[in-house]
C-alpha cells in the first residue's frame, strides 16, 4: 500500500501515519512511541540506519518504506501449528 | 553496486571435468564468465539447502541441474498434500514420505552426478555447526525466525556465506549475507518480531509460484558465489513484489554494534533460539494470553456450558475449513462489533492455527473489553487434527 503523507523527518512521517491509521500503531510503535526494532525503514531505498535514523530528513519527493521482517520459506501448516502450541 | 567476489571454492579442490561433463554442461561452459575451469568449480562445490520446502525445491533442483557436486538437504518433515501447490521437488506420490528422501529422488532423477546428503532432522544449536561446517555455502529456505537466526549465527562463526530468501503472500526478499564482506542477517534484523505478531504462510497464504521466483534468485546467487567474479547481492536486499511486479533493491549495511558480527560481539556461541525469538521481542508488561485446548473446548461444548465461540477467519478461510458451531466475526470487524459480545460469558476466538486469535485478544483488551478472552490453541487446524471426523470434505 502506498500513501502520501506530510513530514519533514521519518519520525514526523510515522506520526502522521499512525494518526491517520491508529490501528497500525501497536504494530510498528512500542509503548514509548518509538519504532519497534523489527520494523525496518528505508528512505529512497536506503536503510535509515545508514542515514540519521528516525531523524533522517525527508524532501517532498522522498519515498519511505516500512519493511516488516518475514520468515516464510518452507511453510508447513502442521509444523507452524505445533510451534504455536508450545 | 557490489564488488565482484572471489570464488568460494578453494583451488585445490577443483578437478578436471570428464568429456561427458563437457557435453552435459556445455551451455554453462559457453559463457565466458563460466568456462571449463569454473564449471569444474561448480562440481567441486558443496551447498547446504536448509528446508526442502517452497524455496528449497527450486534451489535444489536448479543447483543439481547446474552441476553442483554435493547438495546437502536439511528438513525434518514429511510431505503433505498442501505442500504440493509450491514445493515442486515433491510429487503426489511422495505424500507421507520424509521430505529429504523425496528431494533426494528428485535431485537424482535430474542429475545422477550429484552427491545428495540428507539431514532428516531439524537444525538445532547442537548440530548446526557440525552440519554447516561441511559445506561451502548455506542457502536459507527455512520458514521460521528461530532457524534463521541460528543459521545466521552459525554461518558467521564458521565464516560461510548465507544466501537468504524469504516469502510471504505475494512478497519475497533475497540477499547474500556474508559477515566478512557485508552485513549479516542480524545487522538488518537485530530482533525478531514477537511470535504473536508473525503471520505464517500457513495462515496468511502464499502464491504458489512465488517461492519459485525467489528460490531461483537464490540459486543464481549461489552459482555466482561459486563461480566468482560476479556481483552478488551483498549489502543489498532485493524485494520481490509479485502482485504489482516490482523488483526493488534496498541498500543495507553492516551494523558495527551487531551482537554477532560487530566490532565487539556479545554473542560468541550458539544460543537458545526458541527462547530468543519467543521472549526477545515480548513486552513483559502484557498479561499472558489464556488458551483453551481443543479437547477442553469439546468437553465444554458437549456439556452444554455457555461459551461465546467466535470464528475470526475471513470468509474464504471459513469456506476451506468450516466451523459451523462458531459465530463468524472477521478479525478486522472485532473492535467495531465489540458490543455484540457478552462479558459475562467466556469469549473464545478461533482462527486457522491459533495465532491471529492472540492478536484478536490483545485488540479487544486494548478496546477495553472486560470479559474473559480465550484462544483456541492450535486453531481450527488443531481441532481438526484432534477430531478428524469433524474435518470438512
Amino acid at each position: 500500500m502506498q500513501l502520501t503523507l506530510p513530514g519533514a523527518t521519518v519520525a514526523e512521517l510515522v506520526t502522521a501515519l499512525t494518526d491517520a491509521y491508529p490501528d497500525l500503531a501497536p504494530h510498528i510503535l512500542d509503548d514509548d512511541g518509538a519504532l519497534r526494532s523489527y520494523v525496518n525503514v528505508f528512505v529512497d531505498d536506503t536503510d535509515i540506519r545508514q542515514l540519521d535514523g528516525q531523524a533522517t530528513a525527508l524532501s517532498e519527493s522522498s519515498t519511505v518504506r516500512l519493511l516488516p521482517a518475514i520468515a516464510g520459506g518452507a511453510p508447513d501448516d502442521r509444523e507452524t501449528a505445533r510451534q504455536e502450541a508450545r | 553496486m557490489s564488488e565482484p567476489t572471489a570464488s568460494i571454492i578453494p583451488d585445490d579442490r577443483v578437478q578436471p571435468l570428464s568429456q561427458k561433463e563437457f557435453d552435459r554442461y556445455s551451455r554453462n561452459i559457453l559463457l565466458p564468465e563460466v568456462g571449463v575451469e569454473r564449471q569444474a568449480r561448480i562440481r567441486a562445490a558443496k551447498v547446504l539447502v536448509v528446508g526442502a520446502g517452497g524455496l528449497g525445491a527450486p534451489i535444489a533442483l536448479y543447483l543439481a541441474a547446474a552441476g553442483v557436486g554435493t547438495i546437502g538437504v536439511v528438513d525434518h518433515d514429511v510431505v503433505e498434500e498442501s505442500n504440493l501447490q509450491r514445493q515442486i521437488i515433491h510429487g503426489t506420490r511422495d505424500i507421507g514420505r520424509p521430505k529429504t528422501a523425496s528431494a533426494r529422488d528428485s535431485i537424482r532423477a535430474i542429475n545422477r552426478g550429484v552427491k545428495v546428503v540428507t539431514h532428516q532432522q531439524a537444525l538445532t544449536s547442537e548440530n548446526a555447526l557440525d552440519i554447516i561446517e561441511q559445506y561451502d555455502v548455506v542457502v536459507d529456505g527455512t520458514d521460521n525466525f528461530p532457524t534463521r537466526y541460528l543459521l545466521n549465527d552459525a554461518a558467521v562463526f564458521l565464516g560461510k556465506p548465507v544466501v537468504y530468501g524469504s516469502i510471504y503472500q505475494f512478497d519475497g526478499q533475497v540477499s547474500v549475507f556474508d559477515a566478512r564482506l557485508g552485513p549479516c542477517y542480524r545487522c538488518v534484523n537485530p530482533t525478531p518480531p514477537p511470535p504473536d505478531l508473525v503471520p505464517s504462510c500457513a495462515e496468511g497464504g502464499v502464491l504458489g509460484v512465488l517461492p519459485g521466483l525467489v528460490g531461483t534468485l537464490q540459486a543464481t546467487e549461489v552459482l555466482k558465489l561459486i563461480v566468482g567474479d560476479a556481483e552478488p547481492l551483498i549489502g543489498r536486499l532485493l524485494l520481490v513484489e509479485a502482485w504489482s511486479t516490482h523488483f526493488t533493491e534496498l541498500s543495507i549495511s553492516k551494523n558495527p554494534d551487531c551482537p554477532v558480527c560487530g566490532q565487539q560481539p556479545s554473542i560468541t556461541e550458539l544460543i537458545d533460539y526458541q527462547e530468543f525469538c519467543g521472549v526477545g521481542g515480548h513486552d513483559d508488561q502484557e498479561t499472558p494470553i489464556a488458551s483453551i485446548t481443543a479437547t477442553d473446548l469439546k468437553t465444554r461444548l458437549d456439556a452444554g456450558e455457555p461459551v461465546q465461540l467466535v470464528d475470526i477467519r475471513e470468509p474464504h478461510e471459513r469456506a476451506l475449513s468450516p466451523f459451523p458451531a462458531a459465530h463468524a466475526v472477521p478479525y478486522g470487524q472485532l473492535v467495531r462489533r465489540i458490543d455484540e459480545f457478552d462479558p459475562s460469558v467466556d469469549l473464545i476466538f478461533l482462527c486457522t492455527i491459533g495465532q491471529r486469535s492472540v492478536f484478536a485478544i490483545r485488540a479487544l483488551e486494548r478496546a477495553g473489553y472486560q470479559g474473559a478472552l480465550l484462544n483456541l490453541k492450535g486453531g481450527v487446524a488443531g481441532w481438526n487434527q484432534e477430531f478428524a471426523q469433524q474435518k470438512a470434505g
